[in-house]
C-alpha cells in the first residue's frame, strides 16, 4: 500500500460572481521514499493541490490520506490542521523568518513542538551541517545570498524529519547555475534521508532529472502519471507530448487517406505510408490525426529519396554540441535537431521523418493547435 | 544643462518653503520661551531660563502633575489601542468572517463623529460611573479614540506581510495564536512602534475631552493645563506658556528620535527572495 493516497479530490473557489474549478478529479498515490513531482502550466492546479496536501487549504470533495489516517475528507467531514499532519513544505519565496537568525529559523519547527533545548541544538548542527550552514548560523535572512536561503529554508524542513516534504518550485528564484548544482544535491539529500517527496514545478527539464515519477497537470485534471521516461516515450495525448521535451514534438495535423489497407498522407508532393504499429493506433473512422515527431528524430539527408521531404529553412539555433533547426514546408513549421550538418537560413533542405519513432493522436475537438 | 538647474532651484526652494513654514512656529516658540520679554518680536533678546524654572517650581501653576497625566494618560491609551488593534489587525487580515467588509467601513465611520458631538455624553457617561477628574476616566475614551486609526495602520501593515509567512508557521506547528506572537508580531513590529507613537502623540495633544472630563491637576493634561495659565495672573504669561509648550513637544521629540530606528527599518527584510 502506497503511502499518500489521493482519492478523487476536487476544489472549487467562489469569487464574488463566479466559482473556479482549481482542480477535479485528481487521484494519484505516492510510494513511501519516492521522489513525486507534480508538473504543469502555471495556473493549472498543482500549487493547490500542494496546499491541500499540506492542509493550507480544505478540498471541496474527495479524499487525502497518509498511510492509516485521514488528513482531509469532505464526506468524512474531516480536516486534520496542518500542524498535527507532520509534514514540511518550503516555498517558492522560502518564506524564512525575518526577524530570526538562521539557527533560529532552522529551530522554530523543534522549538514549537516543546522539544528539548538540547535536542534542539544537536538537530539545528545536524541540518545546518548537511546543508553547508554552519558557518553563517548567526545570520539574518536579510544578510543571506539566495542559495543560501534556499537552503535554510530546507533546513528547517528537513529538521524534524517529516513524513512527508514538499516543495513548491523551491528553484526558480536560482540562477541558471546554481539551480542546476542544487537540483544535483536535493536529490542527493532525498535519497540519503529517504523521505517521500513532493516537488512542484513548471519546469519540465527540473520534473524529468528529479521526478521518480511525475504527474502532468493541466487545467485542474491529471493529464498522465508515470516515470519520465514513460511520458517521454508513450505520452497518452498530445498535450503531454509537447510539454514534455524540450525543444518541444513536432505536431503535424493531417489528413490520412485509407487506401489498400495502407494510411498514408501526402506531403509536397511525396507520398509517405505510415508504419503499422502506428495504423494500428488509429480508428478507422478518423479523417484527421496528429502526427507527433520528436525533433531527434527528424534526420537531414544530403541526398532526396522516396520518402524525403523538402523543407526551407528559417532559423537556427547554435547549442555547441548540437544545433537545432527550424524550418517550414507549405506554411507547416518544423524543427529538428542536427549535430553535423548545418545548413544556412532560406537553404533548402530534404529531411525523412523517423516514423518508427512517431507517435499519432488525436485531434482534440476544441483547440486548434 | 540649464533644466537641470532650473529643476534644482524649483526642489531647494520647496524645499525651503516647506522647512519655514514647519519649523518657523517651533523656532518662534522655542525663541519665546528663552527670552526676557517674550511679549513681541523684534525687541532685542536677552537669553534666560526663568520661565522654565517659574512653571516647574511655581507649585500654582501645576505644571508637573500636568506632564505627568499627560505622559501616564497617554502611554496607557497607546499601549492598550495599539496591543487591541494589533490583535484586531491580526484577525481582519488573516481570516475571513461574515461581515468583516461592513465591520471596517463602520469602525472607520465611526472614528469620522466629529468630538464635540459625543462630548456631552461622554461627560454624563463618566459622571454617572464617577470617573471624572480622574486618569482612567481619560484612559478609557482616548483608547476608545485612537483605535480606529491604529487598527487602519496596523491593517496596512500586516497586508504587507507575505501569507506566506504565516503558511510556513502553520506548518512549522503553530496555531494561529502562535502564527500571531511568534511571527507577525515581531515582523510587524516596526509597524507596531509606529503606530504606538502615532497613538502616543494623537492622546498627549488631545484637547476637547481633557477639558470636559477633569476639573483639576489630578488628572488635567498639559494642553488643558496650558490654556489656563492665562486666567490665573490676569495677563497673558507668554514666557511661560512658550516654555511649557516646548517642555511638552521634549517627550514626543525624543521618542520619535528613539523609535526612528525601528520605524525606518525594512518591514520583511530578508523573508522573501528579495
Amino acid at each position: 500500500m502506497s503511502l499518500l493516497n489521493i482519492v478523487n479530490l476536487s476544489k472549487k473557489f467562489s469569487t464574488i460572481n463566479r466559482q473556479v474549478t482549481a482542480l477535479s478529479s485528481i487521484t494519484l498515490a505516492v510510494e513511501e521514499k519516492e521522489f513525486f513531482v507534480l508538473l504543469g502550466p502555471s495556473g493549472c492546479g498543482k500549487s493547490t493541490l500542494l496546499n491541500l496536501i499540506a492542509g493550507l487549504e480544505q478540498p471541496s470533495g474527495g479524499e487525502i490520506s497518509l498511510g492509516a489516517t485521514i488528513f482531509s475528507s469532505r464526506a468524512k467531514r474531516i480536516h486534520i490542521a496542518p500542524r498535527d499532519r507532520n509534514i514540511a513544505m518550503v516555498f517558492q519565496n522560502y518564506a524564512l523568518y525575518p526577524h530570526m537568525n538562521v539557527a533560529e529559523n532552522i529551530e522554530f519547527p523543534l522549538k514549537i513542538r516543546g522539544i528539548s533545548k538540547d535536542k534542539r541544538v544537536a538537530m539545528v548542527l545536524e541540518a545546518a551541517q548537511m546543508l553547508e550552514l554552519d558557518k553563517v548560523l548567526q545570520a539574518k535572512p536579510g544578510e543571506l545570498s539566495g542559495g543560501q536561503r534556499q537552503r535554510v529554508a530546507i533546513a528547517r524542513a528537513i529538521v524534524r524529519k517529516p513524513s512527508l516534504f514538499l516543495l513548491d518550485e523551491p528553484l526558480s528564484n536560482l540562477d541558471a547555475k546554481l539551480r542546476a548544482s542544487t537540483r544535483n544535491n536535493l536529490k542527493l539529500l532525498q535519497k540519503r534521508l529517504g523521505i517521500t517527496t513532493i516537488y512542484v514545478t513548471h519546469d519540465q527539464v527540473e520534473a524529468m532529472t528529479l521526478g521518480d515519477r511525475i504527474a502532468l497537470l493541466n487545467n485542474g485534471h491529471i493529464e498522465q502519471i508515470g516515470t519520465p521516461q514513460e511520458l517521454y516515450n508513450n505520452p497518452v495525448n498530445h498535450f503531454v507530448a509537447t510539454f514534455i521535451g524540450s525543444p518541444p514534438m513536432n505536431l503535424f495535423t493531417l489528413n490520412v487517406t485509407f487506401n489498400n489497407n495502407q494510411y498514408g498522407f501526402i506531403v509536397n508532393g511525396t507520398k509517405i505510408e505510415l508504419p503499422d504499429s502506428l495504423v494500428k493506433q488509429i480508428k478507422k473512422t478518423t479523417q484527421t490525426i496528429l502526427l507527433g515527431v520528436r525533433p531527434e528524430n527528424i534526420e537531414i539527408k544530403p541526398e532526396p529519396s522516396k520518402d524525403s521531404i523538402e523543407v526551407t529553412v528559417t532559423g537556427i539555433e547554435r547549442l555547441g554540441r548540437e544545433t537545432i533547426i527550424y524550418a517550414v514546408c507549405e506554411s507547416v513549421s518544423v524543427s529538428l535537431i542536427s549535430s553535423n550538418l548545418v545548413p544556412q537560413i532560406g537553404e533548402k533542405v530534404t529531411i525523412v521523418l523517423d516514423l518508427f519513432k512517431a507517435h499519432v493522436f488525436e485531434k482534440p475537438k476544441s483547440d486548434v493547435n | 544643462m540649464r533644466e537641470n538647474l532650473l529643476e534644482r532651484m524649483l526642489f531647494y526652494t520647496g524645499l525651503c518653503v516647506t522647512f519655514v513654514f514647519i519649523l518657523a512656529p517651533v523656532t518662534f516658540m522655542i525663541l519665546m520661551s528663552f527670552s526676557k520679554n517674550p511679549d513681541f518680536l523684534g525687541q532685542s533678546f536677552n537669553f534666560t531660563i526663568r520661565h522654565f524654572y517659574e512653571i516647574i517650581y511655581t507649585r500654582s501653576l501645576h505644571f508637573p502633575e500636568y506632564l505627568a497625566n499627560s505622559l501616564i494618560v497617554s502611554s496607557i491609551s497607546a499601549l492598550i489601542s495599539t496591543a487591541i488593534a494589533g490583535m484586531g489587525a491580526y484577525a481582519f487580515t488573516r481570516f475571513n468572517f461574515p461581515g468583516k467588509f461592513i465591520l471596517l467601513v463602520g469602525i472607520l465611520a465611526l472614528s469620522m463623529f466629529p468630538q464635540i458631538s459625543i462630548v456631552g455624553y461622554l461627560f454624563r457617561i463618566m459622571a454617572g460611573v464617577g470617573l471624572i477628574n480622574t486618569r482612567t476616566g481619560l484612559v478609557l475614551p482616548y483608547t476608545a479614540w485612537v483605535l480606529p486609526l491604529s487598527l487602519w495602520i496596523l491593517i496596512s501593515y500586516f497586508l504587507q506581510i507575505p501569507g506566506e509567512l504565516d503558511k510556513a508557521a502553520y506548518i512549522d506547528g503553530c496555531s494561529p495564536l502562535k502564527t500571531m506572537w511568534y511571527v507577525i508580531l515581531p515582523v510587524a513590529s516596526p509597524g507596531l512602534f509606529s503606530t504606538l507613537l502615532l497613538a502616543f502623540i494623537f492622546s498627549f495633544n488631545e484637547f476637547m475631552f481633557a477639558l470636559m472630563l477633569t476639573t483639576d491637576q489630578a488628572a488635567r493634561t498639559v494642553p488643558v493645563g496650558i490654556s489656563l495659565f492665562q486666567g490665573l495672573h490676569g495677563e497673558i504669561p507668554w514666557g511661560s506658556i512658550m516654555a511649557a509648550s516646548t517642555l511638552t513637544t521634549a517627550p514626543v521629540v525624543i521618542l520619535t528620535l528613539v523609535f526612528q530606528r525601528y520605524i525606518i527599518q525594512g518591514l520583511t527584510r530578508g523573508a522573501l527572495k528579495g
